[in-house]
């Protein structure tokens, strides 16, 4: 959603029917080069070549382990009203460095814990994604015909939905979701980029010699299909999973934004700012830091998607 | 299809949900049951459902999304009002937009590999990874006040437009669109050009360019002939992947520039658990998007010699 | 009587005034004389800011301040109330479409005589049948109109003759003549009389409205901008100012910018923060007004309207929890220095304050010592217990309100501090009002409007009110409720004050709720605006009167009369 593009090049073309084979975008292009490039050490290797990709990972790795060790970092407790009176809507200081809320809560603190609630909601929500949509691809890529032609078609309708609208479209049915819902909503309205994906990977597969002969040595489709096909996906999934973290991280902010996504006193980086919103101008501080927060953290996941891709594919 | 699966969705969702389907103004207990049958019978929401399905599916096709309890109109006029609105907010981006991101990604391509390809890079990762609603935020915040050259939201002057001269009107029109316009094709062009540079490095990397190049082809005209023609068929892929996102963007913008159309109506919708008109805005946004990968397979056609021979059509 | 307007596009336009409107009566106090305008000329535009759309104009269903804000305007009560704001008696109302009222000898019936002059916008003149047409409405209990239960002591109205209207009371009580003429704007029955009630909240009507107020609907652009003109041939004069244009905007942020960038003249609430701003730009002006509203931590203290509550049941334990709460720091938290701590269910502006009332200490180690007593003691995680229940409650809040969310985190703090786990739970604010009338929560953080009346406190405090009111707390006390009887039925105004302060004691005794703030409001306002009165319980009641002097208006004030093209 938030991001105009939801991760462009792990998006397949769209299938035109009567073509002679498949148009695939340069994504596909990407992953089927690095499945076939094959070990991971190469990748690593290509990967470590990039500045920009390590760079982000580094950032990525500090982001997660001040977010984890928020309690031990942590001036204060995100939620611990210091003094009603005297510390409300503080400018940043020394003692407050990114300066205090109107409820007189310290900014840096709830920016730390707010980034521990915005990660792993991205993550788990994406994890949620990644597992649903490899299900669904794969059923459909390796049972194929008119199951596929149906699956896919439901894919396609739920891809054409604006995201916001759909997830607007929930809250307003169900009201204010909790944080489980809301990964879960998050999670089960993120998978139709990865099962396509998943889907194309698992077609191209089922005819090589190695799935034939699993098969003609007996081997049941489900085993087939788990034990043998699966892993060779994993990475174009996981890269996808990773750039699909950051565009969730903005999802989230762009949520709680407009009073939808994770509820106060909770804070998340998104409602930090929500808390600011009305008053840019008066309490920038509110509106600036976590901002800065999510922009870091969405560069560097994205900074290192790219470089996760590319590494993949040897050819750019 | 889409459009089918997206109604019937929305039908489910909506008896599913908790409460009245008729949404607010039923939800008042003062509400005798006299009103609220009268109500009822009026909507035919005493049917029983599968009677209910149909009246909904050919009303939907109508265009008749039933009536908005919040805004005491039928939802077909709100719509008919908002949604020009959005497509003149949304046409304007999207030119801007894929003008800009096409140029930033020849600019890169041309310059493949030196700093000015680096720096654009960054930018528009940078770019891709803000927040919609921030960068709004951020523009209307220095365009419209502490450099105030543009209005600070809203289609006209709401007090003077409708005494204007012709000429005046129109440049009341042109000012009030600037910021939202721009702000939103910033955030598109950003995904643009990232994956346009890939598409077209991809396209370099094909053989035939090689050719053209051993055979003394300058570069400049290697890249705008033979890449970029070839590299069509990615932006009209694009095109139609760009809108569900693009869509949802717009709600943002609309939302922080008071822009009345589609997505401020989506939003406030949902505040106002203003049911008929949120499933209204889903599915008239699916259309859009609907309609926007008809038009981009139709193009693919067009574009794609081998699928005219081929004799393709574009997919319904 | 000609005037030349330039409008914005450098013509002149000659536009004529309406010559009748010198044949105007000159017996309204608070509306500017036709004719008569104290040397000033007429004219101007006034943009107000709203943070929200307005909703149909169809004045019973009016619940919003920008849509009674509007309404306000364009149509007219049978009297209004003055600005002294008594509401006992007659004293102190000014006509509006009654020219004058008589009272029968037994005080059970009102005769109210409209002004001939009273046209409708469409040029109908008002008559009485319209009034009896408006109670009709009003009164109708299967509408879900909020005034039906006000009205409920009117027995009915009848129409003699076209220009006399008779309100039948059941009794007789102080507020007899506020309830006849407040509560009703009186509404066109030709326009009107053949819609179903049903369907009458959703009528074009709404979408247009005719009325026969000092300014006359002109258009309404949705979810962007409404305009009033004012209406020249008034029977009560022609408005000072020419425009009201309400300007609405998506969030209450984009709507004081609208103020900042020039774009509005006026917004009514400035949060603490954005005085600082309104500092910083010599064009603007704050403006303080009196807000009859109180805030409060409200206690439920049965279940869906049942069961006693297992935490609020207990009296004791809700007068710990009020102690525990530090409300002069929390209002000072919220409204900086612009609230104040009420003492009870009134607004300090009520004509039944009690200054002598008493609230409830602010004594966090009394709470904690009742709190042991009752046997909840704190555990290792300092939460406290009882029998292995931790002593532990939700708020419900609208998160639409910044002030209450923000007071829910300081309750949350402050209560956690002896021993209480307190969860908000953001509720939008219509789905709240359903669990609160169906008693479905533990406790909300409140606020109520309180009209200029006394008996507001029945509406929301006594038995009857679990069913007909906004008593959603179920607090009963037959003692409270004999002492608001006896206040509201007494004529001697010092009995009537002795029972209002023993209805106050024993409801803060009780602490069915906490009461947390007033809010005194400052409105922003460009400086060249020169407002009239802002009355408590509507500051918009003269704005008709508002003026912008000739030498200070811009271009937006010299559109004229016209109106906009559609």
């Amino acid at each position: 959603m938030t991001s105009p593009l939801t991760s462009p090049n792990l998006t397949p073309a769209p299938r035109v029917s009567g073509a002679p084979g498949r148009i695939t975008g340069a994504g596909e292009l990407a992953i089927v080069g690095w499945l076939e490039a094959g070990p991971w050490r190469a990748i690593w290797r290509r990967f470590q070549r990039n500045r920009g990709a390590m760079a982000g990972l580094v950032v990525i790795i500090a982001i997660a382990a001040v977010s984890i060790a928020a309690p031990l970092v942590a001036p204060y407790s995100p939620n611990a009203i210091l003094d009603m009176v005297a510390l409300k809507s503080q400018p940043p200081s020394l003692a407050h460095p990114f300066g205090t809320d109107p409820a007189s809560r310290d900014v840096l603190s709830r920016v730390l814990f707010g980034g521990r609630v915005s990660l792993a909601l991205a993550v788990l929500a994406m994890l949620t994604a990644a597992t649903v949509g490899t299900m669904y691809g794969a059923v459909a890529g390796y049972v194929g015909g008119t199951a596929d032609d149906v699956l896919m078609r439901v894919t396609d309708a739920c891809l054409s939905i604006p995201r916001i609208l759909l997830l607007l479209t929930v809250c307003a049915l169900w009201g204010r979701p909790s944080l489980s819902a809301l990964v879960l909503v998050l999670g089960l309205t993120s998978w139709f980029g990865v099962s396509r994906l998943v889907r194309a990977e698992i077609m191209a597969m089922r005819t090589r010699e190695w799935v034939v002969a699993a098969r003609a040595l007996g081997a049941t489709d489900a085993r087939v299909l788990l034990r043998h096909m699966l892993p060779n996906i994993a990475s174009p999934v996981i890269v996808a999973t990773a750039l699909g973290i950051g565009n969730v991280v903005l999802l989230e902010a762009g949520l709680s934004y407009l009073g939808v996504g994770v509820q106060p006193p909770l804070a998340s980086w998104g409602n930090i700012m929500q808390d600011g919103a009305d008053q840019v101008r008066g309490l920038w501080w509110l509106s600036v830091f976590p901002g800065l927060a999510i922009v870091t953290a969405v560069i560097a996941i994205n900074a290192v998607g790219d470089g996760l891709r590319e590494a993949a594919d040897p050819r750019q | 299809m889409v459009v089918a699966v997206v109604t019937t969705a929305t039908f489910i969702l909506i008896h599913l949900a908790p409460g009245d389907p008729m949404g607010g103004g039923l939800d008042d207990p003062r509400i005798s049951e006299a009103v609220r049958t009268h109500w009822r019978a009026a909507y035919g929401l005493d049917q029983p459902l599968p009677v209910q399905f149909l009246r909904y599916l050919t009303n939907a096709a109508r265009g008749e999304f039933g009536y908005s309890f919040a805004y005491n109109e039928s939802v077909r006029s709100l719509l008919a009002r908002a949604l020009p609105r959005t497509l003149l907010l949304a046409g304007t981006a999207l030119v801007l937009s894929f003008a800009a991101g096409i140029a930033i990604a020849l600019v890169q391509v041309a310059r493949h590999g030196t700093a000015t390809d680096r720096a654009l890079g960054v930018a528009s990762l940078a770019v891709y990874s803000l927040p919609d609603f921030w960068l709004a935020q951020v523009a209307l915040l220095t365009f419209a006040y502490l450099v105030p050259l543009f209005p600070a939201g809203g289609m006209v002057d709401p007090v003077m437009h409708p005494y204007m001269g012709n000429m005046a009107a129109l440049w009341d029109r042109v000012r009030h669109l600037v910021l939202p316009a721009l702000t939103l094709a910033t955030l598109t062009a950003a995904g643009i050009a990232r994956f346009q540079r890939a598409a077209l490095l991809d396209v370099a990397a094909d053989d035939y360019l090689r050719t053209a190049r051993a055979k003394g082809v300058p570069e400049r005209s290697v890249l705008m002939r033979h890449a970029l023609r070839n590299a069509a068929l990615p932006v009209i892929t694009l095109f139609g992947l760009a809108l569900p996102g693009f869509l949802g963007g717009t709600v943002f913008i609309e939302k922080v520039f008071s822009w009345p159309g589609m997505g401020s109506l989506a939003v406030d919708a949902v505040a106002a658990r203003d049911y008929p008109v949120v499933i209204a805005c889903a599915v008239v946004g699916s259309m859009m998007v609907a309609g926007g990968s008809f038009i981009a397979d139709v193009l693919y056609v067009v574009a794609d010699p081998r699928l005219r021979r081929a004799g393709g059509g574009g997919r319904p | 009587m000609r005037q030349i307007i330039v409008t914005s596009t450098g013509r002149l336009t000659l536009v004529a005034a309406a010559l009748c409107s010198l044949a105007c009566r000159p017996d309204d106090r608070s509306g500017g004389r036709p004719g008569d305008t104290g040397g000033k000329t007429p004219g101007g535009t006034v943009v107000i800011s709203m943070g929200a759309d307005a909703e149909p104009l169809i004045p019973p269903y009016a619940a919003q301040v920008q849509t009674k804000l509007i309404v306000d305007q364009l149509f007219d009560r049978l009297a209004e109330l003055g600005d002294s704001l008594n509401t006992v008696g007659d004293h102190g109302f000014v006509p509006r479409v009654a020219q004058r009222w008589d009272w029968s000898r037994d005080s059970l019936s009102i005769t109210f005589y409209l002004d001939p002059r009273a046209r409708w916008h469409d040029g109908v003149p008002v008559r009485s049948n319209d009034v009896r047409f408006t109670y009709r409405i009003y009164s109708d209990t299967a509408a879900g109109i909020d005034a039906t239960t006000q009205i409920a002591q009117i027995d009915s109205v009848t129409s003699p003759d076209s220009l006399t209207a008779v309100f039948w009371f059941k009794r007789r009580y102080p507020e007899q003549f506020f309830d006849a003429t407040y509560q009703m704007l009186i509404l066109p029955e030709h326009l009107l009389g053949a819609i179903k009630l049903a369907d009458l909240r959703t009528s074009a009507f709404g979408r247009h409205p005719v009325g026969d107020g000092r300014f006359r609907f002109s258009s309404w652009s949705p979810g962007a901008s409404l305009t009033m003109i004012a209406d020249t041939g008034n029977y009560r004069g022609r408005a000072m100012l020419d425009r009201i244009v309400m300007a609405f905007s998506p969030t209450p942020g984009a709507a004081i910018t609208k103020l900042f960038t020039g774009d509005a003249d006026f917004i009514e609430i400035l949060h603490p923060e954005e005085m600082a701003e309104v500092r910083r730009h010599p064009e603007l002006v704050m403006l303080p007004y009196a807000d009859p509203t109180y805030g409060f931590l409200w206690f439920n203290l049965r279940q869906g309207g049942k069961r006693p509550h297992p935490l609020f049941g207990n009296r004791p334990l809700r007068r710990a929890l009020a102690m525990a709460l530090d409300r002069v720091s929390m209002a000072r938290n919220v409204f900086d220095t612009l609230a104040i701590v009420p003492r009870g269910p009134f607004p300090s502006s009520s004509p039944v304050a009690d200054t002598t009332a008493s609230s409830l200490p602010y004594d966090t180690v009394a709470a904690a010592r009742i709190l042991d007593s009752l046997g909840w003691h704190r555990g290792a995680d300092g939460v406290r217990r009882k029998n292995g229940q931790p002593l532990a409650f939700a708020i419900s809040v609208p998160p639409s309100s910044k002030s209450r969310t923000q007071m829910a985190v300081l309750v949350q703090d402050q209560l956690a501090r002896i021993g209480v786990r307190v969860t908000i739970d953001p509720v939008e604010l219509r789905t709240l009002v359903t669990r609160l009338q169906k008693g479905d929560f533990d406790a909300a953080l409140w606020a109520w409007k309180t009209d200029a009346s006394m008996s507001d406190l029945r509406q929301m405090w006594t038995t009857p009110a679990e069913r007909l009111g906004t008593n959603w707390g179920s607090y009963e006390n037959p003692v409270f409720d004999a002492a608001v009887d006896s206040a509201l039925t007494s004529n001697d105004p010092a009995r009537m004050h002795a029972y209002f302060h023993r209805a106050y004691t024993t409801i803060t005794d009780d602490a069915p709720a906490v009461w947390l703030y007033q809010p005194r409001q400052v409105a922003g306002i460009q400086r060249r605006i020169h407002t009239a009165y802002l009355r408590a319980d509507s500051w918009w009641a003269h704005l008709a009167d508002w003026y912008v002097p000739a030498s200070e208006r811009i271009p937006r004030d010299r559109i004229g009369l016209v109106d906009a093209a559609p």
